[in-house]
This record gives C-alpha cells, structure tokens and sequence, in this order.
C-alpha cells in the first residue's frame, strides 16, 4: 500500500514541472501514452522526484526498475520503496 | 600513479572556439575533473571580462565528455557521440573570468537506456561558481531520431532576406524580428557563425548552451531589471543546424510563489528547446544569496 503523502507528492511534481492536470493522475496512468511524457522527460520526473523527496537514486540497484517503470502506479510504488529504504537506514 | 593530464582535443570532438577546457586530470568511473585557463577572447566573454553565466553549463557538459571519451579510450574506443539534452536545478552563483584557472567535476549518476544524468561543478580562484545536473543522450552506434535534422529544419535564407532589417545579434544570430511585448524574437544563424567552427567541424550544431544564452540575452533586453540565479529546467529536442531561422517566444510565469520565465525555441514548427529559468529583481547581492547550498 502506497502512502498517501508519496501520491501527493509525485502528482505535485507532475503537476508543477511537467504541466499535466492532476485530473489526468491517476495511478493507471500511462507515463507516456497517457501523460504524454517521453524518455526524456522520464529521467527529468526522476530527477525531479530524487530532489522532492530528498531520496538518493542507486546507480546500480535502481536504474533497471526505472526503466521498467510504464504506470504511475509504478513511479509511486518506487518512490515509497526508496522512501522506505531511507527510513530503515536512518532508523 | 603518475598524475593524469590527457588534452582534452583527444577526448571530445569539440574544437576552437568551442573547446573551453585543457586537459582532464582526474578519472575514476563516477567522476572525472577537468582544468583550463579561461582565454581572453573566449567566445562567451563579456564586456566586464567575465563569461556570461551561461558558459558553466557548457564547462560542465564538456567534463562530462571528457570523462566519457577517457572511459571509451580505456575501453579501446574511438570518441564517441554525445548530446546534452536536459538541465535542471543549475544555479549561477558567480561567472568563469578571463584569464583564471577553472576546475570543473563531472558525475556520472544514473543512467536510464541511453539517457545519462550527470551531476556537475565550476569552481573558480574565487570559489564555486555554479553547480548543476545535466542530462546527456550517449550512443555510440547512432543519434536518437528525435535529434535527427530534419530535412524541413534546415533552412535556406530565405527568411532573413524576406525580414531584412537586422536589430542587433546574439552569439552571431541576427536579431531579424522582436516584439518584447509579446516576448517573442526571430534570429537567424548563417553557418558561418565562429560556433559553428567547433561545434563541430563535420556536423554544424547549435550547442545547447548558445539556446540558453540566447534566452538569458533576450531576457536581459526585454526586462533589464531582471536577472537570472538559476535554470530550473531546459528540455533540448531537435538538432538545431545552420543555416537556420529560430523563433523564440516566452511568457512569465509565478510556481508557487517563485518568478519564472519560460522560452521556448522553434525551427518551423518543431520545438528545438523548452527553458525554464527562475528570475528576481536585479541586485547586487551574489546569486543564488539566500539558498542553501
């Protein structure tokens, strides 16, 4: 289950960097059929999300969920798990 | 192990006037480091002796290539191709000057396919003088086809000699129509310009950084009491190449409380770039004075 506050947030960056109604936002979403959003601008979202959660993308371990990422069910399913990973590693 | 010192004319396909950098010094797979001695007649010298701000972007990007261009050298490669496509979050706390010695890191952070995003910083004898990520497209078999000229993009002249009169010039791009106004500007760049020269020699491109320079210039020219501390976000998307007339336009934007503007730059009816530059009133404290760095 994905928190709430990660939904909000991704959708804040969505909405205030990429321009897309937050009516479009929807976790069934398409990131690129229906968000209009190409490769580019995939790794921008990413950028962005690395910044708004303040959370630290691993060369290594993250690059492949990235790119398997179609949904926006997955890009707030990978921001909770990164968010996860960072409090397990604070506490 | 002896210090590394490799000419950067050996790493990146960059040459004169556009090759802004010495030798790369420092490798390692994450991260390379870059120096040079910033020329007196550099191409993005200013009156005051500094560079326009801009120019880091550049310096950043070029590190990034060195650093790639030594790991394909190690890996037994030729040069390979490369394109900035992406800025964000890059702040201008100060500009390179002529004449000192400049170092400059890129890291390399994550990639995403062919997609690399880099992390990157200027430092001048004064200190830091900007730092940002970048985000490069590396391919050594062929360029996207987003980045692909088109053959209705390359245009023929036709245009600057229908406008006539030229109202002034950016990095060489004639100013052949403006309504600042309507924020909104033609200019024309022959293949002659010096930027062409180096940038590069086999295969004219508009550098990303002359897109965002142009925007800052007209900026400067349309609101003179504004200035910019920081890009927040440029998108590059079509290969601009000479000879060729671009349309800028921009508007103001306010994202939570924050003063934007944003410019976008078209050659015929594809978008060539999509800038968004943080602005504020025009002062004389540092930029970017008042965030955490």
């Amino acid at each position: 289950m994905v928190r709430a506050s990660t939904e909000q947030g991704v959708n804040a960056v969505l909405s205030r960097e990429f321009e897309i109604d937050e009516a479009n936002l929807v976790p069934t979403a398409n990131l690129y059929e229906d968000l209009e959003l190409d490769s580019l601008d995939a790794v921008d979202l990413v950028a962005a999300l690395e910044r708004q959660f303040q959370m630290k993308i691993d060369r290594h371990k993250d690059e492949e969920t990235i790119r398997q990422m179609r949904t926006l069910a997955d890009v707030y399913g990978f921001v909770d798990t990164k968010l996860g990973e960072k409090t397990s590693q604070s506490g | 192990m002896p210090p590394l010192s490799v000419p950067l004319a050996e790493l990146v396909p960059h040459r004169p006037p556009m090759l802004w950098l010495d030798h790369l010094v420092e490798y390692s797979p994450d991260q390379g480091r870059t120096i040079g001695v910033v020329a007196a007649k550099h191409l993005f010298a200013e009156a005051s002796g500094m560079l326009h701000p801009s120019a880091s972007i550049e310096l950043v990007a070029q590190t990034a290539a060195a650093h790639e261009g030594y790991q394909r050298r190690l890996e037994d490669k030729g040069v390979g191709g490369g394109f900035l496509v992406g800025v964000r979050d890059f702040v201008f706390w100060g500009a390179p000057e002529c004449g000192d010695t400049i170092e400059v890191v890129a890291r390399r952070r994550w990639s995403v396919g062919p997609v690399s995003v880099v992390s990157g910083q200027v430092t001048g004898s004064c200190g830091l003088l900007a730092e940002g990520e970048l985000s490069f497209y590396l391919d050594d078999r062929a360029v996207p086809e987003a980045m692909q000229p088109r053959p209705q993009q390359i245009g023929d002249g036709t245009r600057q000699r229908s406008v006539g009169v030229s109202c002034g010039d950016i990095m060489g791009g004639i100013i052949i129509g403006e309504n600042r106004d309507a924020g909104r500007a033609e200019l024309f760049f022959e293949r002659t310009c010096p930027v062409f020269c180096g940038h590069f020699p086999s295969f004219p491109l508009l550098p990303a950084v002359v897109s965002v320079r142009i925007c800052m210039e007209l900026l400067a020219r349309w609101e003179s009491d504004l200035e910019v501390p920081r890009v927040l976000h440029a998108k590059f998307g079509e290969a601009i190449q000479p000879p060729v007339t671009i349309t800028v336009g921009s508007a103001p934007q306010i994202v939570e409380a924050q003063q934007r503007r944003r410019f976008w730059l078209q050659v015929d009816d594809n978008k060539a770039a999509d800038i968004a530059f943080e602005v504020r009133q025009r002062s004389t404290a540092r930029p970017g004075e008042g965030d955490q760095r």
